[in-house]
């Protein structure tokens, strides 16, 4: 084949696009630092990176919404427990009114705490988080236990159950609804309260002493519950962490190139660069005329 | 019987046929690095050699007369040429693709934060934000800004999309004049080839100009050539003629103002003119099926989700306890927005389903939508990543087609240097190789100039 000086230019130029086509693509990896720069780069690894960047996403939400979830059953549980300490207080109240052979004044000092323990349980029943009312069912803006008399109460609270999207298929409750745990107290002190001022020992021993208990075990389960739903949230919590951890690593694996790896390739790339263009100084400078006379 | 002075006239004969290769040699020196330029060669053959029968039979046969250089003829391919006209109609074709692909790759910027997709990601958390408060304003705020964020990104990136469409359209209509400026170059040169050859020369320079023009129009528009014999070539698009000895075609480009659309036509006949392929096939197949897709894609999934959203919403409660509010205002791609009225009050945003304040209902609802089959037939994520592996994969396979047919131009375009390229150390040793001839052919003349003048000067005295 007859080789001429314009071929010698041409393969020579062809050469150096090349090496330098490897050269920008090794540079392109090292200076971004990613294997992925364009869905052309790896069509099938930029797909799984979408994917795998919108479940982080999703991830990082959820852990907000546990987080969120847990401050609302955390104070849930302390009303709880301070309901429970009111109903405890109202058993003994209860107990000491149901003897028969108490004094006017004495039962009229203890229908007075009765009353006290009464506003006492409705403040409890407005427990807030930033003025969003724990008991009020969906009505959380306004406060679900208002006085109307002497232990007397409206009670505004819709039954709603709050829920929290807590995984893409996991919504979980997170509140206790007023009428299931607060209500039923109220009612027993303002029956007791009532009560004792009539002197009914014996209706207090009969009913109140029992409608007492039975809104303590009603207190127990619903705590039992919030605990429980807490127990949920923490597992969730630690599944999220671990999930989070596996999508990263799987993310890095895809997108991230290997440093070293990039390194020397682009070392490869410089030294076919070089090589080409020492070949091309070397052979592109000799002509016949150099040798004529 | 030989004339006296029959040396002379054959020396000068040897002068003159050396002196015009030494010229012809020059003339490939001097052109060494011209663009489609092809070697040229002297042929030189033996002038008509002097033998009648005559009385006098003269011995040995014929007398010979010396030289002529009978035709300098370039040194040419035919078949290279084809070869390359071939390569380079497919290698204009595929660049002018995947320049297109990527630049819309570069408009779409995945994977990314700052893309569609990550705005996406953005709105599904701010809702999500909002189930966690859903009676607060603040929460309600933020998601009112991402909604628009969300449009805003939309909206630019098909604006981007069709800023591409309209400078391609502008691209298309520039190569259409130069194809129609080159054809007009190749017709003139068309007849003057065949008027010279005609005539029994060789008209090697304009061959040379007239195979550049034909290897710049397959580049453009992937023409086919075809040589005649009266020395002319007649030029096809596919099957159809587009150049030869009596006709030229022109091309004309119009765009459709509402749509965008291009269509070429065919000058004189108004019919449809397809490119066989070449650049103008490429950017045609860019602007008329890549680019209309993905922004047509983009369209559908807007469109989708916005109406599947407003419908959720139309069914949810604002904070005042009304219901039956859209979301977002009518649009798709490129106009999408957030509803006035929820813009300027987000307490409307419909996040209860039953009108009471901390009710998420309605928001969880909203939510779910994200996994839900919203856009044909499938979620809007899966949907946006079918987009994207599309666009990825397209990208990927021109640049192979885009590689492969440069290769193989490579390969032909050193070919044909190989059988047209001026070789300058070829050349220096022709012009020793003529020189010397030269040198002894002035020595010949010489010498018969001596003969003649011991005949003439020194014979019977």
């Amino acid at each position: 084949m007859r080789v001429t000086s314009g071929m010698l230019t041409m393969g020579f130029t062809q050469r150096l696009h090349e090496r330098g086509k490897v050269l920008w693509d090794a540079y392109d990896e090292v200076s971004s630092g990613r294997k992925v720069n364009r869905p052309s780069d790896d069509p099938a690894s930029t797909v799984r990176i979408l994917q795998l960047q919108r479940l982080l996403s999703e991830r990082e939400q959820f852990e907000r919404n546990i987080a969120e979830s847990r401050l609302w059953l955390e104070l849930t549980d302390s009303a709880l427990e301070r309901l429970g300490d009111a109903v405890i207080r109202g058993r003994e109240l209860a107990v000491a009114g149901a003897s028969s052979t108490l004094p006017l004044e004495s039962r009229l000092a203890l229908a007075a705490e009765v009353d006290q323990l009464f506003e006492h349980v409705i403040q409890v029943g407005n427990s807030n988080l930033a003025e969003r009312y724990l008991f009020a069912g969906h009505n959380t803006l306004a406060r679900p236990y208002v006085i109307t008399g002497l232990n007397e109460y409206d009670f505004s609270g819709d039954g709603g159950e709050v829920v929290r999207q807590i995984s893409r298929d996991t919504t979980l409750a997170v509140g206790i609804d007023g009428a299931r745990v607060v209500s039923p107290v109220l009612d027993a002190l303002a029956d007791l309260a009532a009560a004792v001022r009539a002197g009914d020992s014996a209706g207090i021993n009969a009913t109140l002493l029992p409608q007492v208990e039975q809104a303590l075990d009603e207190l127990l389960a619903a705590r039992a519950e919030v605990g429980a739903r807490g127990n949920r949230l923490e597992r969730s919590q630690e599944s999220l962490l671990s999930s989070k951890l596996s999508l990263t690593s799987q993310l890095s694996d895809r997108q991230d190139a290997d440093f070293a790896e990039s390194i020397m390739r682009l070392r490869l790339a410089e030294a076919g660069y070089q090589g080409a263009l020492t070949a091309t100084s070397r052979v592109l400078q000799q002509t016949l005329l150099d040798y004529l006379r | 019987m030989r004339s006296s002075f029959f040396g002379l006239e054959l020396g000068f004969r040897g002068l003159i046929a050396q002196q015009r290769a030494i010229d012809v040699t020059g003339h490939n020196i001097a052109n060494a690095h011209t663009e489609g330029f092809s070697r040229q060669r002297v042929n030189m053959t033996a002038s008509p050699p002097l033998g009648t029968t005559s009385m006098h039979k003269i011995a040995g046969g014929h007398i010979g007369t010396g030289v002529v250089a009978s035709s300098t003829t370039r040194l040419r391919d035919a078949l290279l040429d084809h070869r390359f006209q071939l390569a380079q109609g497919r290698l204009g074709e595929w660049e002018q693709r995947s320049s297109v692909l990527h630049q819309i790759q570069y408009v779409i910027d995945e994977p990314g934060e700052m893309s569609i997709g990550g705005a996406f990601d953005q709105f599904w958390n701010s809702l999500s934000d909002v189930s966690n408060h859903p009676e607060n304003i603040a929460a309600r705020r933020a998601l009112v800004e991402t909604a628009a964020a969300l449009a805003d990104t939309i909206n630019q990136r098909h604006a981007d999309l069709q800023l591409i469409r309209k400078s391609l359209a502008d691209m298309i209509d520039v190569t259409v004049s130069q194809v129609n400026a080159t054809l007009v170059e190749l017709r003139d040169i068309n007849v003057l080839v065949q008027q010279s050859v005609a005539q029994g020369d060789n008209p090697n320079d304009l061959m040379d100009r007239r195979d550049l023009l034909l290897d710049r129009l397959a580049r453009l528009t992937g023409v086919t050539v075809q040589h005649e014999s009266r020395g002319d070539v007649t030029v096809f698009n596919g099957s159809q003629r587009i150049l030869d000895i009596s006709s030229m075609q022109q091309i004309t480009m119009s765009v459709d103002p509402a749509t965008g659309d291009v269509s070429l036509t065919w000058a004189g006949s108004g019919g449809e003119f397809v490119p066989a392929g070449g650049e103008l096939k490429g950017m045609i197949a860019a602007h008329s099926e890549y680019l209309p897709e993905i922004i047509g894609d983009l369209e559908t999934m807007v469109s989708s989700f916005m109406n599947e959203f407003n419908t959720v919403h139309r069914a949810g409660f604002g904070l005042d306890g009304v219901s039956g509010r859209d979301f977002f205002a009518p649009g798709t791609a490129g106009t999408m927005a957030v509803a006035q009225d929820m813009l300027a009050e987000p307490s409307y945003v419909a996040a209860s389903a039953s009108g009471a304040a901390g009710d998420n209902s309605g928001v969880l609802a909203l939510m779910s939508l994200r996994h839900q089959a919203i856009v044909a037939g499938v979620p809007i994520d899966d949907y946006y990543g079918a987009i994207i592996s599309r666009l990825g994969t397209r990208t990927r396979q021109a640049d192979g087609a885009v590689d492969a047919a440069l290769l193989i131009k490579q390969q032909v375009e050193i070919r044909r240097e190989s059988v047209s390229g001026v070789s300058l150390d070829e050349e220096v040793t022709h012009l020793l190789r003529y020189q010397h001839a030269y040198g002894a052919a002035a020595r010949f003349i010489t010498t018969v100039d001596e003969l003649l003048n011991t005949l003439i000067n020194h014979m019977g005295r």
